[in-house]
């Protein structure tokens, strides 16, 4: 199994189970702990996955536009429901997934609960603002925080 | 917002998913009217 092998396989996961594979799993398919590392360095170093730490490979954050854990943002369609990372991969999950969802998210200066969902492949109102803090060519500096 | 996210992640989950070039991913949000240099995806603005 090469890097790209273990990208779509770690993307195929997410897409119909809204998790990632555990490392001791990885290790499994690509040939041993040292093996999972090297491969899941590479393909953060590629901004393909985002690792915990990427000094000691191991476990997976992200793999954009899903996270790996409950976040603030949660997306939920007829075939499962993902996590993202913030509120634009909120809107991107339903995209790549080319599924129609709802997306459970409140809005940042009310606090309220947001009302926004894809239908028929579109976005139900372009009420609202989705707000970048950091600058575009700042944003892989450090993708957690962005 | 939306047609700028289905088009820089809509291929995303694809097997035969590339990463796009900065130059691709610059003229998508060029596309969005995000122009400003707030929205360069290079220190330069050269990707353009």
């Amino acid at each position: 199994m090469d890097d790209l092998d273990l990208r779509r396989l770690i993307y195929r996961r997410l897409a119909h189970t809204g998790e990632v594979p555990s490392f001791d799993e990885i290790a499994d398919l690509v040939g041993g702990p040292v093996e999972a590392a090297s491969s899941l360095g590479r393909l953060h170093d590629r901004h393909m996955i985002v690792l915990d730490d990427r000094d000691d490979p191991g476990e997976i954050a992200m793999a954009l536009p899903f996270a790996s854990r409950p976040t603030g943002h949660r997306v939920v369609g007829s075939a499962g429901s993902w996590w993202a990372n913030c509120a634009w991969d909120a809107l991107a999950i339903p995209a790549a997934l080319d599924a129609d969802a709802r997306i459970e998210a409140t809005w940042l200066d009310t606090d309220e609960p947001v009302d926004l969902s894809i239908e028929g492949g579109e976005l139900s109102t372009t009420d609202g603002w989705v707000h970048f803090a950091v600058p575009a060519r700042r944003w892989w500096d450090d993708i957690v925080e962005t | 917002m939306w047609p700028l996210t289905k088009a820089w992640y809509g291929d995303r989950v694809a097997d035969d998913y590339a990463p796009a070039s900065i130059d691709h991913l610059q003229r998508l949000l060029d596309s969005a009217g995000l122009t400003s240099p707030f929205w360069r995806l290079t220190e330069d603005g050269s990707a353009v």
